[in-house]
């Protein structure tokens, strides 16, 4: 049995080895294919606008894709390349400096900011020109340039980004651009409806409901009731299951008083 | 010698009978303990480690476990079968069945080692007309940061969740940064800031200067899942000085520069790239009339794969599932909210056959055991 004794230590000693082999699961890279900038089929059903305009010819048109109702590449004289955006957001609650963090966070560091009043369609709006320090030569270092408009309650956002090279030849382009713009709705409006003011203020007088898809897992659920003078909103977030099992509990609003307890 | 004594006490039948007593107690820890943390933490902490350290809840008391793991005990149960034969049962004609026996429960043992390992098991949603060429995990996240390059590939680094955790630095070859973790709530709920609040964001940087996180306890049922979040800074030359929030509910991912490089973050469900493409043509969705119960459900997709030139349509249909490449796509659910919506359950495992081949030679061991031991017993009656 001597050759068998080897084995079993052969075994013995692989145990250990794969006892300790076992580790933590490594950082991963990989190549992917850039994805296509398609609208989602979810989102096209979601859209309300249509945006014309006075668009250069250097501008490269891209079709709308998620948040964005339009979108164009525009294309330097030094085949530097840059993007033009389009973005409505309805009910957002940050104030300007919050949203224009999410832009000088994409810009990095030392990014100088200038704002100045532009009339967009016809409208006025303001003109915010951010631009990085870093790196200092123009060919590299990056700026935006955004027009906001608050407008019927939804904010827009008019953005071009790329080289500050690029944004300083087509600034002109851009703000012509602003001007010649008309926001054209694809959809009826929803509005609610108008009651009469009611002192008593204890019956719910008419809700609408909506069901918002956050991400692929969460859902979010809102009713907006109005009572009398008061428009109050309800809101269920969380996972979708658990969103799925009560939301119909939001029914029961229909069959609630509200009292106005601040007298 | 030492090492011999330690394989006399490996090759012993005390020490089969006490592992599988062993198996039985850590089967039932860990079913007790399952009911606080779940079934995803039960398996890794219990089944899939060397040693158990962790605690169960008695009596609204934390008691604290230290106890052989699931791979312990299945490694000793796999090294005492094999020296067992090597040393006491011996290789003859007359113990083949025996011999096919323990073979087959040894498939067993290491093949579900190798399940644990290859296994993957992910999800697909699809909404009608949609192509994706990845799937998305059920419980694992990653933090991911594409570099958006001009060629018609962007190259994504995926730091698994395993290094999230609070005063980690991250770093790696392809990015020329680093990554601290300033803190990582392994489940959450953000909230956007009021307009008039003078509360600071989460982060100072990017979409998170206007949010706040609320950290939540840990999800222990199957049905629902964690939503993370973290607070990381960048540190390296040339990149933004500050802090962002990355998070589960924050499906675009935020755009940076480093130098004339741009970077995206997101911190998303872990994704498995595959190198073809599944389109949702049509989704039908039967139910029993005047109920919500589902009768039927199946979805025609179509099937392209650039690398073949491959293009063709199936239909997927509860027991009608597509094989392709390695994976098995199920139709696993839908989405009550749209009936567009297909939700596809993607599972590889290349070690899927080991649990049939075990089985198979565990019951031919034990039959052809049985029928020599009995032709031997007959010869012996008949020499009588």
């Amino acid at each position: 049995m001597r050759i068998g004794f080897t084995l079993e230590k052969i075994i013995f000693l692989a145990a250990i080895a794969l006892l300790t082999g076992c580790g933590k699961e490594d950082i991963k890279v990989y190549q992917i294919p850039k994805e296509p900038t398609v609208a989602k089929p979810h989102q096209q059903s979601q859209e309300q606008w249509k945006v014309i305009g006075d668009v250069p010819e250097n501008w490269e048109e891209k079709g709308p894709s998620g948040m964005r109702v339009a979108q164009y590449v525009v294309k330097g004289k030094d085949n530097s390349q840059g993007e033009v955006a389009v973005m409505p957001m309805v009910g957002l609650r940050a104030n300007k400096n919050e949203i224009l963090a999410i832009w000088k966070g994409q810009l990095g560091q030392d990014v100088v900011e200038k704002s100045e009043r532009v009339k967009i369609g016809e409208d006025e709006g303001e003109l915010f020109d951010l631009s990085s320090q870093q790196p200092t030569s123009p060919e590299l270092s990056q700026r935006i340039l955004v027009a906001m408009l608050i407008k019927d309650n939804v904010n827009w956002f008019f953005r071009i980004s790329g080289t500050s090279n690029l944004i300083e030849q087509s600034k002109p382009d851009f703000i012509k651009y602003l001007n010649s713009i008309k926001i054209i709705s694809t959809s009826q409006p929803q509005r609610e409806a108008i009651t009469k003011p009611n002192t008593n203020a204890n019956i719910p007088s008419s809700n609408s409901k909506s069901d918002f898809k956050v991400n692929e897992q969460i859902r979010m659920v809102g009713v907006i009731a109005s009572a009398g003078s008061y428009t109050m909103f309800f809101k269920m977030t969380g996972q979708n299951s658990a969103v799925d099992r009560h939301k119909d509990e939001l029914n029961l609003l229909n069959h609630s008083g509200f009292k106005n307890v601040a007298g | 010698m030492w090492l011999d004594k330690l394989i006399n006490a490996l090759t012993s039948i005390r020490l089969t009978v006490l592992c599988l007593a062993l198996a039985i107690v850590l089967v039932f820890l860990g079913t007790l303990a399952q009911v606080d943390k779940g079934i995803f933490i039960v398996q890794k902490e219990f089944f899939q480690s060397i040693i158990v350290i962790s605690d169960l809840r008695i009596l609204n008391h934390k008691v604290p476990i230290i106890f052989p793991g699931g791979y312990l005990i299945g490694l000793i149960l796999i090294i005492n079968l094999i020296a067992a034969h090597f040393k006491r049962f011996g290789f003859h004609l007359q113990k083949i069945g025996l011999l096919l026996t323990h073979f087959g429960i040894l498939v067993l043992l290491v093949g579900q080692i190798l399940i644990d390992h290859l296994h993957i098991e992910s999800s697909i949603r699809l909404v009608e007309g949609e192509s994706k060429n990845y799937s998305e995990s059920y419980t694992k996240c990653e933090l991911a940061f594409v570099k958006i390059s001009g060629a018609d590939f962007d190259i994504v680094v995926s730091i698994p969740e395993s290094y999230l955790y609070k005063g980690n630095v991250i770093r790696h070859p392809q990015m020329p940064y680093e990554i601290r973790i300033n803190e990582y709530y392994e489940n959450s709920q953000i909230e956007r800031l009021s307009g008039q609040s003078n509360e600071r964001g989460a982060a100072t940087l990017g979409i998170g200067a206007s949010l706040r996180v609320i950290p939540l306890p840990p999800i222990t049922t199957t049905d629902r899942r964690n939503a993370p979040s973290a607070i990381i800074e960048l540190i390296g030359n040339n990149v933004p000085k500050g802090t962002w929030l990355v998070s589960f509910f924050l499906d675009d991912g935020q755009t940076f520069n480093v130098g004339n490089e741009q970077w995206q973050m997101f911190l998303r469900p872990e994704r498995y790239y595959k190198p073809y493409y599944i389109t949702l043509l049509d989704f039908t969705h039967e139910k029993y009339p005047g109920t919500d119960i589902p009768k039927n459900f199946s979805s025609r997709v179509k099937l392209t794969n650039p690398q073949t030139k491959e293009e063709r349509e199936v239909l997927i249909y509860m027991n009608n599932p597509l094989r392709y490449g390695g994976e098995t796509y199920y139709q696993g659910s839908f989405d009550p909210g749209d009936d567009r919506v297909s939700i596809l359950q993607v599972v590889k495992n290349p070690a899927w056959t080991t649990p049939y081949i075990a089985c198979a030679l565990v019951g031919f061991g034990m039959a052809l055991h049985f029928i020599l031991k009995l032709s031997a017993f007959v010869k012996e009656q008949k020499k009588r």
